[in-house]
């Protein structure tokens, strides 16, 4: 026992920071010395662990998200973190210096927790797997129930399956979003059918809060009104991710305005003008000046990833063609500039799987 | 028989100087709609249905003290506070008196004067294999619902649409556009859209 004490306040003396976190958290050293007794005692492997959990406290108890946390749910963020560090500790020691900083950078609220969790688990079993496709794995697993899908045609449903598998950060990072935790905050269904405008080629619904629908044209798939050739599976991606891009602003809303996440804006000052501060004032509408400023160069990466082998300048025209029809294009792109028929044809070309102008059909068939 | 055909006169005189209201609003509505999109080329010859653009200002009216994070079916584009020139006994007596007005109206070409644009059925539009939809490829078209003028004059509404040639649209509009007199001419004053919805 004297040993375990002794063991205890060193780790607790060897820094201030640790001593701080120690100091404010009332059940750490009784849940500690809780933890040894019912771990088989002050083993070599335990100090490893204790060490390491220790060491990483001041970091992890203060990396939950934002503020929108309770006090309650700030507790069990820090004790799930703490009880982590000491599960994997010994494992997690024995990483390279990187995988461990990405591993314990993910571990910024309880829901990410155990992914993070299940994602060293399977680490730990399968030892030649990588923490960033183990992560991306379960993710795209636990998206698998949380996009419904199930009234999505072969095709449709063929490109959004392969989207989820790549490891592009950002398109991951939404699917994460709507993906955690299994049954969670979001639901989602992407569906072929008709738009509520005519003229639409796919939109996107908010209806509720935290439920959005995704509509795909269906004669647009088909290709009964593309001289009858249904799009190539690239043309089809770009509407995807596009439509994505806006259930994932409309998932911010929420997080601001519904979810108690009041830092749901940070890095998207368009959407905090329009929704906070209320000052946007802009050509087109907040949603899209966003999109514009962020996500284009994104769009064109994903694209990259799930088809490659094309050229940048292709990638960057599809990931552009999405932006088709707003102000913000129009004024980048007048009409009858070369850029501008370049773009259109390549678009035009996927959209009918059909030679346009110069641009000849990169996209396999997706009917 | 006199009062009889100054009557006449005048009510002719008024439904003249209305229809000639609606036609300036439709031409300031295009010129200043137009410099924002620069590529509308066609404009359909039928007219939306007037009443829309009453239905929608009088859900945005109706949702105007729903906290942002709840349903609010139609919402002003332009930031709070927002202004509402038109209230509930307004709405009442416009919509009484254009519930009969469901005939769509065919735009003529002098409607439009002063803009090149050219007229075309909905059929032909909705035709992406039709000739105008090959000749107008990926330009910009737009259909407006005939105008309702509020019984001051002040204010019109009008509903529009916007849709490409040939293919379907990345991001077409649909809004209702409420537009005031200014010394004469139409100004935009708000519009209004459906927030539920994105392209
Ligand atoms: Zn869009």
């Amino acid at each position: 026992m004297l040993q375990i004490n002794q063991f205890i306040s060193s780790l607790y003396i060897s820094n201030n920071e640790i001593k701080g976190v120690v100091d404010g958290t009332e059940w750490l050293l009784a849940y500690t010395n809780y933890w040894i007794g019912t771990n088989g005692g002050l083993t070599q492997s335990n100090q490893i662990a204790l060490t390491y959990a220790f060491s990483n406290i001041p970091l992890l108890f203060n990396q939950y998200n934002g503020t929108s946390y309770e006090p309650d749910a700030i507790n069990n963020f820090k004790f799930s973190s703490f009880q982590f560090l000491l599960f994997h500790g010994e494992f997690l020691s024995k990483l390279d210096p990187l995988t461990q900083k990405s591993i314990l950078d993910e571990i910024t609220s309880l829901e990410k927790i155990e992914l993070i969790n299940n994602a060293v688990n399977f680490m730990n079993e399968n030892p030649s797997a990588t923490f960033e496709n183990t992560k991306n794995k379960l993710i795209a697993e636990a998206i698998e129930d949380e996009i419904d899908d199930s009234k999505l045609d072969p095709c449709t449903k063929g490109v959004l399956d392969k989207l989820k598998k790549l490891n592009q950060n950002d398109i991951a990072s939404i699917f994460e979003k709507f993906g955690i935790p299994e049954n969670g905050t979001y639901k989602i269904q992407m569906v072929m059918g008709t738009p509520n405008n005519s003229a639409a080629i796919a939109d996107t619904k908010w209806l509720s809060k935290n439920n959005y629908l995704i509509t795909i044209r269906e004669t647009y798939i088909k290709g009964t009104d593309n001289n009858q050739k249904p799009p190539t599976d690239i043309a089809v991606a770009a509407i995807i991710i596009h439509e994505l891009i806006h259930a994932h602003f409309f998932a911010l809303f929420d997080d601001f305005h519904n979810n108690g996440n009041n830092c749901a804006y940070d890095n998207y000052d368009c959407l905090y003008e329009k929704y906070v501060t209320k000052t946007y004032i802009g050509t087109i509408d907040a949603q899209h000046a966003q999109m514009f400023d962020n996500y284009v160069p994104k769009i064109a990466a994903i694209l990259q990833e799930f088809k490659p082998g094309l050229s940048l300048q292709f990638y960057e025209d599809i990931a552009m063609s999405t932006m088709y029809g707003l102000q913000y294009f129009n004024d980048k792109y007048p009409k009858n500039s070369p850029d501008r028929n370049r773009i259109e044809n390549n678009r035009n070309a996927e959209d009918s799987n059909a030679p346009r102008g110069a641009a000849t059909p990169k996209g396999s068939p997706c009917n | 028989m006199k009062t009889i055909i100054s009557l006449i006169c005048s009510i002719l005189l008024i439904s003249c100087s209305t229809s000639k209201m609606e036609k300036n609003v439709v031409n300031e509505l295009l010129k200043n709609q137009l410099i924002k999109l620069p590529y509308i080329k066609v404009v359909m010859k039928e007219s939306l249905q007037t009443l829309v653009s009453l239905e929608y200002y009088e859900k945005a009216y109706q949702d105007k003290n729903i906290r942002l994070g709840d349903m609010i079916r139609i919402r002003p584009e332009s930031n709070p506070p927002f202004t509402w020139p038109i209230d509930s006994l307004e709405i009442t007596k416009l919509k009484e008196k254009h519930k009969k007005d469901t005939i769509s109206q065919l735009w003529r070409k002098n409607n439009f004067q002063g803009l090149k644009l050219k007229l075309a059925n909905a059929r032909a539009i909705k035709n992406f294999k039709s000739h105008l939809s090959k000749r107008y490829f990926g330009d910009e078209g737009i259909a407006i619902s005939k105008p309702i003028i509020t019984s001051d004059k002040e204010f019109v509404l009008i509903f529009f649409k916007t849709f490409t040639l040939g293919k379907y649209s990345n991001h077409p509009m649909q809004k209702a556009i409420l537009m005031q007199n200014k010394e004469g001419s139409w100004r935009i004053k708000e519009i209004y859209d459906d927030p539920n919805i994105i392209y």
